[in-house]
């Protein structure tokens, strides 16, 4: 587990870096990040190139794909 | 377990637990003969969530089963009798009543656990979890547990099993979803995995019924038993993560031993893909590829719709204003200047860029609704961790090339103070989409089919801005900074959707029209009023040239700075200082200037928009158009992207930091785009 956590504190942000980096399957990985996001050592974000607050509503970012997905 | 009693580990936080703990002995609920009678073995089912632990449950009592919540919490808690016959001999009894040992049927108290992955709880159900099965005493906790386990996330599933291989329970492991893990290429060895486990490990499918004799007994042989011994770890020796180290060691050592096949065949197409998609140096190559082709494609697409526009506003519609405003005794007065040369032309000059904005929406959401902007955020973030930001840093800088407004606001996730301003200070060197239209108009005129990959530099520019303004700032202002370790979630690949994209792309496009609406509107209106305020003497209201108007002789004041970046000409300076408003309202107070001034005398009448832009462009730069229009196009780029994106920056960070954002972003600017026309003029 302390390797998946220095191989995302190395720079590696997803679970198939991480896999190359440590030599540990995907599933153990995946296991790994949960428990340590859990612990509160690591954060998940998922990546959106929309507005993250609804919007001002003056930009044409307003409302996003991945807001909408949510919803 | 090494917890003190009362408490419970969460990751740092401590969750009471009443002083009386419930027990699965103490409990009693539902209707009579729910249960199991009196005596009869305790069974708790345990496992994470969405493993097939209800759907076992389920079958194992069939409709013996009740479920409420647990006494004193309101945590919802199954109990059920799982009953079965004692032997697996077929009855011989001549007249069998049923009494006989063979028939005689035995049966389980069975208690449905709250899901949870582990025994430190994050939530009361798990609380509850973790209270019966650890902290009620000895003589109260269930006789046995079953863990169910999901064998196509075997890792997942055992992290619970060594925790509860630290106590005295009997564990059994009812291993589920076996057909899933064989279509992903891992085949369980059950015997293997029992023996890695130190305890007994039964493959069934609750769905078909399929194991649940097996699963039964394995449960009276572990009943059988004398309790297990505890694991040893040596957990009283260790840290919190040492000894979560050790769990998932032995975790790892347990599938490794208990599962076979490469593994190779769980690699899905998404992974597949990813391999190229984020790989150190076909990513970004793809990356750039594929937005080089979205900015191709919009601008070798949009163009002759944009050609169209513009002839239907500069023709039609304007003449279509004139003649009805004539016909109201309104023609040549201020109100035509205001409505025709200002709102038609400002307006509508903005407005031809709207098939042009609605490509470049719909290309933008496939890419996000197919999955692959996440992987593009992740090469992108490798660029940007050189500047030594902390990994969720970037989140906000992609925003940013939307909008960057709500990047500003997005910095909110940064938890240091530090790292927001800095962050906050980034952004607006992220182009976003509304600096897209002036790219793309001076691309068209001066590029002409090369005008997508003129776009396309300018979006490396931006990021090569903020790479370098960062690495400046660490370098001097900001030499410490925390690192926090960031995991991204990447979407599987999918066939984006139609209803999806249109309605994001159409939501898009409403943002874009309101800002045309709204702000372009109002500063067009005061662009007009600045331009028929007199400056010199002699005129009345709107009969000064624009050039001797209130806005032309401040813009004359301003564009001398401008004169080393080639781009010197009072009617581009006025456009850059209008841009402070809005980026969209540089090619609107162009068009209107360009609308309403006449020739200066003995000059040619240049007519079209784009020639007398590029006319300006001429003359200011000394017969070197292209490094001024590069020049001018990174200074559009650097200088302040807006007055919302200095609001937000002055609502987060302070007036102190959004001011200095402004100086820092006019300083890049400037100096860049002197630079640029500076050495571009020695080879163009």
């Amino acid at each position: 587990m302390s390797a998946v956590l220095d191989a995302y504190r190395a720079g590696a942000v997803t679970h198939a870096e991480a896999s190359r980096v440590t030599g540990l399957s995907l599933d153990m990985v995946s296991a790994a990040v949960d428990h340590l996001v859990r612990l509160g050592l690591l954060e998940r974000n998922v990546v959106t190139l929309g507005c993250p607050s609804a919007g001002c509503g003056s930009c044409a970012l307003a409302c996003t794909a991945s807001d909408q997905r949510r919803e | 377990m090494s917890e003190a009693p009362g408490v419970t580990r969460t990751g740092g936080r401590q969750l009471p637990i009443s002083p009386k703990l419930p027990t699965v002995r103490a409990a009693c609920h539902g209707p009579v003969g729910a249960d199991a009678g009196a005596g009869a073995p305790i069974i708790a089912l345990a496992g994470a969530p969405n493993v097939g632990k209800s759907t076992l449950f389920n079958a194992l009592t069939g409709l013996r089963a009740t479920t409420g919540n647990w006494p004193g919490t309101t945590v919802d808690v199954g109990r059920g009798a799982w009953r079965f016959k004692a032997d697996d001999r077929v009855c011989a009894c001549v007249e069998c009543s049923g009494e006989c040992a063979v028939n005689r049927v035995h049966e389980f108290s069975l208690v449905d656990l709250p899901g949870t992955y582990s025994l430190d709880p994050l939530s009361r159900d798990e609380e509850l979890t973790r209270t019966l099965l650890v902290d009620a005493p000895v003589a109260e906790r269930p006789d046995a547990v079953v863990v169910v386990a999901d064998a196509a996330h075997l890792a997942r599933s055992l992290y619970l099993v060594a925790q509860l291989r630290e106590t005295t329970h009997r564990v059994v492991v009812a291993l589920t979803m076996n057909d899933v893990a064989r279509k992903a290429g891992v085949e369980v060895d059950s015997y293997a995995l029992a023996e890695s486990l130190g305890c007994p490990v039964v493959v069934l499918d609750p769905r078909r019924r399929q194991g649940l004799d097996n699963l039964t007994r394995a449960v009276r042989e572990a009943l059988a038993r004398p309790t297990p011994s505890p694991r040893l770890t040596g957990a009283a020796a260790l840290d919190d993560l040492s000894r979560d180290d050790e769990r998932f060691a032995w975790v790892e050592s347990a599938v490794r031993a208990g599962t076979t096949g490469s593994g190779a065949e769980r690699v899905s197409t998404s992974d597949r893909v990813d391999r190229v998609a984020t790989h150190p140096v076909a990513g970004p190559l793809l990356f750039l590829a594929v937005m080089w082709l979205v900015f191709q494609v919009t601008t070798t697409v949009a163009a002759p719709l944009q050609d169209a526009l513009d002839g239907l506003f500069s023709g039609p519609v304007s003449d279509a204003v004139r003649g009805g405003l004539a016909f109201l005794g309104l023609g040549g007065s201020w109100v035509e200047g205001l409505l025709v040369d200002g709102l038609v032309a400002g307006v509508g000059m903005l407005l031809t860029f709207v098939p042009l904005m609605a490509l470049m929406f719909v290309l933008l959401a496939l890419l996000e609704d197919s999955g692959y902007m996440a992987r593009a955020a992740v090469v992108t973030d490798r660029l940007m961790r050189t500047i030594g930001l902390p990994g969720k840093a970037f989140l906000p800088l992609v925003v940013g090339f939307g909008c960057n407004v709500p990047a500003i606001a997005a910095t909110r996730i940064l938890g240091d103070a530090r790292q927001r301003v800095l962050v906050a200070l980034l952004v607006p060197f992220t182009s976003c989409t509304a600096r897209l239209t002036v790219y793309v108009m001076l691309g068209t005129i001066f590029f002409e089919r090369a005008a997508g990959t003129a776009v396309f530099v300018m979006y490396l520019a931006s990021i090569f801005a903020v790479v370098g303004v960062g690495l400046v700032l660490r370098r001097t202002l900001w030499r410490t900074m925390g690192a926090e370790p960031l995991v991204i979630d990447l979407p599987p690949y999918q066939a984006p959707t139609a209803r999806l994209t249109a309605a994001v792309s159409w939501t898009r496009l409403q943002g874009f029209l309101r800002t045309a609406s709204g702000i372009i509107v109002v500063t067009v209106c005061a662009v007009w009023l600045l331009q028929a305020i007199p400056a010199k003497p002699g005129y009345g209201f709107g009969e000064a040239p624009v050039r001797d108007s209130a806005y032309g002789v401040a813009a004359q004041a301003i564009a001398p700075a401008f004169a080393p970046a080639g781009f010197g000409q009072w009617q581009t300076a006025s456009a850059l200082v209008v841009g402070f408003v809005a980026k969209e309202a540089v090619i609107s107070s162009w068009a209107q200037t360009y609308a309403v001034e006449e020739p200066e005398e003995g000059a040619e009448d240049l007519g079209d928009f784009g020639d007398q832009v590029a006319a300006a462009f001429e003359s200011s730069s000394g017969g070197h158009p292209l490094p001024a229009v590069w020049a001018f196009l990174w200074f559009l780029m650097a200088y302040t992207p807006c007055v919302a994106t200095l609001a937000a920056q002055r609502r987060e960070v302070g007036l102190k930091w959004a001011v200095f954002g402004v100086a820092i972003g006019l300083v890049v600017a400037w100096l860049g785009a002197v630079a640029i026309f500076q050495v571009g003029r020695l080879f163009w």
